[in-house]
């Protein structure tokens, strides 16, 4: 059953191949049901998971290559269950934004729902093989998606982001062919390796080795400092539906990928570089903070403040305790909320007014009094305003972090001052002040395909804010069977 | 019977003739018929060698290299005569179209 | 009584919940919805007390939570504290706020957004109240920042106007500095405490727990002061007080109930509430009064030269602040809770009546607010109240702000000699600066045809006067309140001395007198030298600290930013991504030199590689 989370969007891609351009109403309606179908399917997933259970639930297991031990295997443990719920909204949410999209809108569709199942694909894959299969595949549509229905340097973006993520990737590739090879059981299981590694790790060396290679490799999409620059520019120049797929989901892949591979496999490596790891978070969490200060373009600011949060998730997996690890997973999902519903924002003012800089609006509470109380509770959420769970979040990384690095969880909290800076100055140009009368045909979001979006990601922000336990308690037993 | 060592140098002979004839001639037919001596080279060898251990593997060999000598030079003249219908020039140092 | 607390606790979010996605369009029933909510939390309040003082044992304390984020080693819990402490702050929140509440919705009528208003305002409550009813530092924080968003939405209110928005962003921000002390301080302690094996956030379990292991001074003194810096911050202590004179950007009412009631005080309540902790450490305590005592002369000083009636109430919030601060540092939490109370109501009133002055006369400057007849007959009820309330700020007997004020100054005159000078000095800078604003609001009748309009001025209706004659009446009554049950178990007050009461008084009517004189005849204030640093200047500037503010945030902060964003476009795009593009672009045409194109080029490689392997070959094969 959990193989339908990748598929039904892939064979949705291929019927909207299947269908003529000229019906410009049935290509949506297929987007939005394949979307909705997964969405559901993950809430009964949701559903049905037992926290208490250890192990991977929903297992299955398809033989593909027994020669080299590849096998289509799937399963949801608490982390991924969680991922694969951010993933549900936020594709959810981003494909109303996708259908309303005015040039060529079969083909962005069609690389929209392959991205959609890809990233299914990622988080539910337990086969090392198929894991990195998939991990590629999301990375193909974005080059066109960014390439041609982006904005101002949007050959440059996609350039950017493609080649930079892909050189990550491949380093990456190394080492997991590395693993597989060093394992000697000629098999891509991971819950196998994992399971074998658990009894009989590595020696020091090569568990360093191979830790670096995975921390860079997947380092790069998770926007480490300083393999980060990608980021912001890559935000900029996509549409808003891949800005939202991406700062929300896909950039969660990278810390994902280095729970899975480098913490559960290689924990001293991991022991090893996480001083590093938590350094250069912290500058991350700091450089990208004020860097976001000086941004006059609204998508730039919340690129760079997409890089500052994910400082703080790899802060908290550097940490390597269950409460900072859990913080982590969990900021994981609610960033991933809050900057999809960011960029919904600012991608329905740019929709209208095809201006997205922090300057150029004012006044919008009065004008469009929806679109800026979603602006307000997004950019609330950022700063780790309590009521929604990224204050939860960012508190247990930095009580489970304290013990071993004070002086940067201190760094850390200062981060938390800046990231209120730059997003209520925001907040004051483009929501407050007098209305700006160049901009009098802006249209607020009424019908309910416009709002639904917002109120599905801030609901699930607010839902879980008030009841962080809803998602801890998968999270935690996950994590706690993951640590040594 | 002739020893093998005198074919290995007369072989050897042709075949460094027709490769520095390779590299050296700018006409392409010259470079083809070079391509040519060295085929011949090769087919002298295989068929002396034959000799040598008395069976008919390096016969057998040399009259597939014939064949596909034949074949080679009939499209190898081919390309040659369009080149030259489309270019005016047979002259490798002037054929530098798919330079990198 | 638990129950009793969690209703307290709820009923204002469910009305602002409520009010948010039913009545944003129906203002009046939006109001009539929290008042009648807040009315109803008093009730609770009120029936809480008699619960509280039919309980058999002195002084209990009752607690109760669910857990909010299970896990080891320490569970997060959201939870009710109830004891004395709690109950008065329960029932100065509930019972003013329910006035407040009714009087906004006489003064917010005419402003249509005003269910946002109510919304907001009832959050706030909920905020606040869960900052009393908190039992650990979690979800103390948690409140805190809530009301600090509570502020910020009510601060801007009136968000097309751009000197509110600046003015909620400057307070969320300042108040955000303190927060992350807090934090920090909150970590420090649970980090020490887990380390030694007994992590908690829970208030009643790490004061026991106190009792039997102690914690290195430098870090008690470290997380006292990360604790204080945040209480400075949402009591608006110097040097984060800048944000509470700018607050005065929001509806009367909002300063009145957040800026000088509640609000505010939450910074002192947890000073009481954390008292244990800070008790431990002398050095800690020092800053504390230092603190207090400063920025009640600074502020006190600086309302001397206001000339808008918010901003001299706001500055005179900041004085008293100082004062309760003070007598906290000096270990007295008994005579800071107290003045806290008194406080609440004397400065609910006068930011009430003064709102009912603007809401007739239509402005704010002091200066303008003369009328031919006198307040005293065309608003009688809102001057009498008026001038209660500024004599119980003055300290005047019997008023309740006398004894507060006795208490506190009581407890300094045990201190160092120089904060009771500065305790001292500043009761006579009270009774100036409201000596000043009385006499020229209500003691001098106006000869100008141009105030024609304000002949009309009339009092304000029922919803907006009741409040204020009941707040005047506690101005006077509060003293004699008993408030030992309550805040027994922290400190006492000091013996009565006669003589400092005396001097006191006199100070105050001094200033009054002193005021009044200068004032009397006068229609307008000097204009300002050019010199500058004379007094007046120095005060006029506030003692520079928006301007040092300002300057930090343009040539620091700004420039931190602009080093980040040059870093980033010019050394990691432009060298690293960028660099590494060139870089490969010139490599590449390195190697394109090889693919010359020449056919008989490619042979020769050929060639040699093939005799390269060959020879590889042979030689492997003879050895």
């Amino acid at each position: 059953m959990i193989f339908l989370l990748t598929w039904i969007p892939f064979v949705a891609a291929f019927l909207i191949l299947l269908t003529p351009s000229e019906k410009k109403s049935a290509l949506p309606i297929i987007a939005k049901t394949a979307c909705l179908l997964t969405f559901l399917l993950t809430i009964g997933f949701l559903w049905r998971f037992r926290p208490d259970q250890p192990g991977y639930q929903f297992l299955i297991r398809i033989e593909w290559f027994p020669a080299f031990g590849i096998a289509y295997q799937a399963g949801l443990d608490g982390i991924n269950m969680t991922l694969c719920l951010l993933h549900a909204l936020v594709s959810l949410a981003g494909v109303f934004t996708a259908a309303r999209e005015k040039k060529r809108l079969k083909e962005y569709l069609f690389f929209y729902l392959i991205l959609v199942g890809a990233i299914y694909g990622v988080f539910t894959c337990l086969d090392l093989f198929f894991l990195y299969l998939f991990y590629e595949t999301t990375l193909i549509p974005l080059y066109p998606m960014i390439g041609i229905w982006g904005s101002k340097n949007k050959e440059y973006g996609a350039m950017q982001l493609t080649l930079f993520i892909t050189a990550g990737a491949a380093l990456a590739l190394f080492g997991i062919l590395l693993l597989y090879q060093k394992t000697g059981f000629g098999t891509f299981d991971l819950i196998r390796i994992t399971e074998h590694l658990k009894n009989a790790p590595f020696a020091a060396h090569d568990q360093n080795f191979l830790a670096a290679l995975i921390l860079i490799g997947f380092g790069v999409i998770a926007s480490l400092w300083p393999l980060h620059s990608w980021s912001p520019i890559g935000y900029a120049a996509a549409p808003t539906s891949v800005s939202m797929l991406h700062a929300g989901v896909l950039k969660k892949m990278g810390p994902y990928l280095i729970l899975r591979i480098a913490l559960a496999c290689l924990p001293a490596g991991m022991a090893h570089w996480s001083t590093l790891l938590a350094v250069l978070s912290g500058i991350g969490i700091l450089y990208a903070g004020y860097a976001a200060i000086s941004q006059k373009d609204l998508k730039f600011m919340v690129g760079f403040s997409s890089v500052s949060h994910m400082g703080y998730v790899l802060l908290g997996i550097a940490a390597m305790t269950v409460t900072s690890v859990s913080g982590a997973v969990l900021l994981m999902f609610s960033h991933g909320v809050m900057a999809a519903a960011m960029f919904a924002v600012i991608g329905f003012i740019y929709e209208q007014t095809h201006a997205r800089g922090v300057f150029d609006f004012g006044g919008l509470g009065k004008k469009a009094p929806f679109i800026s109380m979603s602006f307000i509770m997004a950019s609330l959420a950022s700063l780790g305003l309590p009521g929604f769970s990224n204050f939860v979040a960012e508190l247990l990384i930095f009580i489970g972090s304290w013990e071993k690095s004070p002086v940067l969880v201190g760094l850390a909290v200062l981060g938390v001052l800046i990231t209120a800076i730059y997003l209520l100055r925001a907040v004051q140009h483009v929501c407050y002040g007098e209305f700006n009368p160049k901009w009098n045909q802006l249209k607020d979001a009424v019908t309910w395909q416009e709002k639904f979006p917002f109120v599905l990601l801030l609901g699930a922000l607010l839902l879980f804010g008030f009841w962080p336990q809803g998602l801890l308690r998968l999270i935690q037993p996950a994590v706690g069977a993951m640590l040594p | 019977m002739i020893p093998i060592g005198h074919v290995l140098i007369v072989s050897g002979i042709l075949f460094s003739i027709g490769l520095a004839g390779l590299l050296i001639r700018r006409n392409i037919l010259l470079i083809l018929l070079s391509i040519e001596l060295m085929m011949n080279a090769a087919n002298l060898l295989l068929i002396a060698g034959s000799a040598l251990h008395g069976e008919a593997d390096g016969q057998i060999t040399a009259f597939f290299v014939m064949v596909i000598a034949a074949v080679e030079v009939t499209v190898g003249l081919a390309v040659a005569v369009l080149l030259f219908r489309t270019r005016q020039t047979v002259d490798t140092y002037d054929i530098k179209w798919l330079k990198g | 009584m638990i129950t009793l607390s969690w209703a307290i606790l709820w009923t204002p979010f469910l009305t602002a919940v409520f009010i948010f996605f039913f009545l944003l369009s129906r203002p009046r029933a939006a109001g009539r919805l929290a008042t009648c909510g807040m009315l109803a939390a008093f009730l609770c309040a009120l029936a809480l007390l008699w619960d509280y003082l039919s309980l058999k044992e002195a002084r209990p304390v009752l607690e109760s939570s669910i857990l909010w984020i299970p896990f080891a080693p320490s569970p997060v819990e959201f939870g009710v504290l109830i004891d004395g402490l709690t109950i008065l702050m329960l029932l100065i929140v509930t019972g003013i706020g329910s006035l407040i509440f009714l009087y906004s919705m006489s003064y917010m009528e005419r402003d249509e957004s005003c269910g946002r208003y109510f919304a907001c305002l009832s959050l706030f409550a909920f905020s606040m109240l869960g900052i009393v009813l908190s039992n650990n530092f979690i979800q103390t924080f948690i409140f805190w920042e809530l009301v600090g968003l509570s502020s910020y939405l009510l601060i801007g209110f009136w968000f097309e106007k751009r000197e509110a928005a600046t003015a909620g962003k400057k307070a969320f921000l300042t108040t955000r500095v303190g927060d992350v002390g807090m934090m920090i301080g909150i970590l420090s302690l649970f980090g020490y405490l887990a380390s030694r094996g007994i992590g908690t956030f829970n208030f009643l379990l790490i004061e026991e727990r106190l009792q039997t292991i102690s914690i290195p001074s430098p870090l008690l003194y470290a997380v006292c002061l990360g604790l204080f810096l945040g209480i400075a911050g949402k009591s608006a202590q110097a040097p984060l007080h800048v944000w509470l004179p700018d607050a005065m950007e929001g509806p009367t009412p909002v300063s009145a109930l957040i800026h000088a009631a509640t609000m505010v005080a939450a910074g002192v309540f947890l000073l009481a509430r954390l008292f244990f902790l800070f008790a431990q450490s002398p050095a800690a305590l020092l800053v504390i009064a230092w603190t207090g005592g400063i920025t009640a002369v600074l502020a006190g000083t600086v309302a001397v030269v206001q000339n808008d009636i918010k901003k001299i109430l706001a500055y005179s919030t900041l004085s008293q602040l100082g004062y309760m601060v003070l007598a906290l540092g000096l270990g007295n939490p008994y005579a800071g809770m107290f003045h806290l109370t008194t406080h609440a109501f004397f400065k609910a009133l006068l930011f009430l009546s003064a709102g009912s002055l603007i809401h007739a006369l239509h402005t704010q400057n002091i200066w303008n607010m003369r009328t031919q007849k006198g307040l005293l007959r065309s608003m009688p009820i809102t001057s009498v109240t008026f001038f209660i309330g500024t004599l119980a700020l003055m300290g005047i007997p019997p008023t309740s702000g006398y004894f507060s004020k006795e208490s506190i100054l009581a407890a300094a005159s045990h201190g160092s000699p120089v904060l009771f000078i500065l305790a001292l000095a500043n009761v006579f800078f009270t009774s100036f600066y409201m000596g000043r604003l009385c006499t020229l609001v209500f003691f001098q009748k106006s000869h100008s045809a141009r105030q024609n309009h304000l002949h009309t001025a009339r009092e304000s209706g029922w919803k907006m006067t009741i409040p204020l004659i009941i707040l005047a009446g506690f101005s006077i009554g509060g003293g004699f309140l008993p408030l030992h049950p309550f805040l027994g178990a922290r400190g006492h007050s000091e013996p009565h001395s006669n003589t400092l009461a005396l001097i006191s008084i006199a100070l105050a009517g001094l200033g009054f007198l002193f005021a009044f004189l200068r004032y009397q005849k006068k229609s307008h204030e000097h204009e300002t030298l050019d010199s500058w640093m004379t007094p007046r200047f120095i005060l006029e500037k506030k003692y520079f600290f928006d301007d040092v503010y300002d300057a930090f945030i343009h040539f620091v902060q700004e420039n931190i930013a602009r080093v980040s964003d040059l870093f980033e476009r010019r050394v990691v795009v432009e060298g690293g991504m960028n660099g590494s593009a060139r870089l490969t672009r010139r490599l590449s045409r390195l190697v394109r030199t090889l693919q010359t194109g020449v056919v008989q080029f490619y042979a020769l490689f050929f060639a040699a590689g093939v005799t390269v392997i060959i020879y590889v070959l042979i030689l492997s094969g003879k050895s």
